[in-house]
């Protein structure tokens, strides 16, 4: 069991009393447990799909025509609503070398560069995201016949989700090089195979 | 010219920090547009990316590890081993090597050998009276077999990159380079045992209570005979095979050991779903990748150049290795395999290297690459999990580390050692 490493601190500022903060915190919790939950219910979903085929298909002869396809459509999905959530417990493999070998300051204007890159490739992907699905829209998928725009969608919700989630961790970010702390995965351990 | 953008923005891009998967994004796009693509392009390679039903089995082996840790399986396999080797003079050190060895059956990643009864491992050798750092480099390298013995989730995404070899053939392909990785951490743990005095765990257990923790360890050990047997005799495919495990484990976990409870399930599904999305938006965003080399004709041009040079193919194997060495450095197996096995690959396959032999070579290699220092993700888990500092870690990882990369070295010396057995049982 991972579950019991020392987390990292967190990295969000600390806490403020102003209204509206205390608002858009509690909004933005609601964000990250609901995709969070997202997350966890396709790859259930997945799994689930895909075993009741596998023994369907041995207990019975039958099978589940729509399974796989399906399955791949979910997997699409966890990827893309994945994004923001990897990104906020610092998940995305980097190399921090260069930022680790700089003075604080051109660190963190550095690391301002780079998140600022990072929204910005979230941008593009919106906008091209959008245009795939808007083509897309008019196409069926081959056995479940719905419209393709449905699985396409995943690009551009899951980007504009990632850019919220990089929004709630930039401060820290751009700051120390932290991110949120999370019992699910620690940094440095994700994108490893 | 397009090319230049495309390896010098990536470059240039992770150096500066940006990660990984998005430093792969950025370039493609930069590419994308120096040479007059349509950018929808990226979105779309984006998304088709991971539409791949075998790709599917990548979530389900990293679940089925995961479930096997909270589910116990890791003790009873690191008991089973323990009868055997425990009562030998540095029998806990053995008994890591065969426990990691065991659960590498079942898992698909380095990550999760080191986190799972590895990290079970090092406590133990702590209490012990092992020096930590000891313990710690043995898990971290020991791990290194994860990807290498049969499941294995890099080998999933390697078939994909080349179409010269199956996920079946690679599978069998990675048994004996696995065991020899094994058997040689066996050898320098019997040298620094008798060197260092290491102390043995009491007396070997009796004939009753081996008879019991066998029994036990029967479930656990029946699944990787499942999955590689089930996807040889054709019964099910990879996938169907990974998701197979996921409910295995969870059955024997709840079930038979009793361990694992329904309420573990969600946090034990959210870190699999974490992981997968951070693996798999590299795997995509690496296809977009991977077409505009294709486009610009990348592979094509470097295999016409290196046929033309009349190399040996040996020559050319010890040159990959150097240059991934290196690169292994800095980077992580995964995207070392989804960027430059699509450019190495075809390379390799005009000077006559056996596909299977040369995706082993760059398997290995680039995992190695995960206990290179100064950094590298199996080093940092380790450390995390043994609560010692890198440098402590390290300092007794260099004598393992230069092991192995002779063990590499007779891996690419000697074609067989990889293809001897997924050629006696036809498979490629």
């Amino acid at each position: 069991m991972t579950h019991d490493l020392p987390g990292h601190p967190p990295a969000s500022a600390e806490p403020r009393t102003s209204p509206r903060a205390s608002v858009l915190r509690r909004v933005d919790s609601g964000v990250l447990a609901v995709n969070r939950a997202l997350m966890i219910l396709a790859l259930g979903a997945m799994a689930v799909i895909v075993f009741a085929n596998v023994a369907l298909r041995y207990l019975t002869d039958e099978s589940i025509v729509w399974s796989e396809e399906v399955a791949r459509y979910l997997m699409i999905w966890l990827v893309f609503l994945g994004i923001g959530p990897v990104f906020r417990v610092g998940g995305h493999i980097a190399i921090d070398t260069l930022p680790e070998a700089l003075p604080a300051g051109a660190a963190r204007a550095l690391r301002l560069f780079v998140a600022a890159l990072i929204i910005g490739f979230c941008l593009a992907a919106i906008w091209y995201g959008r245009a795939l699905v808007l083509r897309t829209i008019p196409q069926t998928t081959p056995v479940t016949d719905v419209s393709f725009g449905l699985v396409s969608a995943a690009v551009p919700t899951g980007f504009a989700l990632a850019i919220w989630h990089i929004l709630a961790v930039v401060q820290g970010f751009v700051a120390t090089g932290t991110f949120e702390s999370s019992a699910d995965i620690n940094p440095g351990e994700a994108g490893s195979v | 010219m397009t090319t230049a953008i495309l390896f010098g923005s990536l470059v240039l891009f992770m150096a500066l920090g940006v990660p990984v998967a998005f430093a792969i994004g950025m370039a493609t796009l930069s590419a994308i547009v120096a040479h007059g693509l349509p950018p929808i392009a990226l979105a779309q390679k984006a998304l088709t990316g991971v539409d791949s039903f075998s790709l599917l089995a990548m979530p389900f082996f990293l679940l089925a590890a995961e479930l096997m840790t909270g589910g116990a399986l890791a003790q009873v396999l690191l008991r089973f081993a323990a009868m055997f080797v425990g009562h030998k003079r540095g029998g806990l050190g053995y008994t890591n090597v065969l426990a990691l060895t065991f659960f590498s059956g079942i898992s698909g990643s380095a990550l999760a050998d080191a986190a799972g009864p590895g990290a079970i491992l090092i406590r133990m050798m702590r209490q012990s009276g092992y020096p930590v750092g000891y313990a710690a480099a043995l898990t971290a390298t020991t791990a290194v077999v994860g990807p290498v013995i049969p499941p294995s989730i890099i080998m999933i995404i390697y078939a994909l990159q080349d179409p010269n070899v199956s996920v079946l053939g690679l599978f069998w392909a990675g048994v004996v380079p696995g065991l020899l990785i094994s058997g040689s951490l066996l050898v320098y743990n019997f040298w620094a045992s008798r060197r260092r005095n290491f102390r043995s765990e009491g007396a070997r257990p009796g004939g009753r209570e081996m008879l019991v923790t066998s029994l036990k360890a029967i479930p656990a050990l029946i699944l990787p005979v499942i999955i590689v047997g089930g996807i040889h005799s054709g019964a099910f495919t990879p996938t169907e095979a990974s998701v197979i495990a996921v409910f295995y484990a969870l059955v024997v976990g709840k079930f038979v050991y009793g361990t694992l409870t329904f309420r573990m399930l969600p946090a034990i599904l959210a870190r699999s779903a974490f992981l997968t999305a951070a693996i798999l938006l590299i795997v995509t965003l690496s296809s977009a990748f991977a077409w505009v080399l294709t486009v610009v004709q990348v592979p094509q041009t470097l295999s016409l150049w290196i046929g033309s040079l009349g190399l040996d193919p040996l020559t050319f194997l010890l040159a990959v290795n150097v240059l991934l060495l290196l690169f292994g450095i800095f980077i992580e197996p995964l995207p070392g395999v989804v960027v430059l096995v699509p450019i190495l690959a075809p390379m390799a396959a005009t000077l006559g290297i056996d596909p299977l032999h040369f995706a082993i070579v760059v398997i290995i290699n680039l995992t190695l690459g995960m206990i290179t220092p100064p950094v590298g993700s199996l080093l940092f888990v380790t450390a995390l999990v043994a609560k010692i500092r890198m440098s402590e870690l390290n300092r007794e990882l260099y004598p393992m580390l230069a092991l192995q990369i002779l063990v590499l070295a007779l891996i690419t010396l000697i074609p067989g050692i990889s293809t001897a057995l997924p050629a006696l049982l036809g498979s490629r």
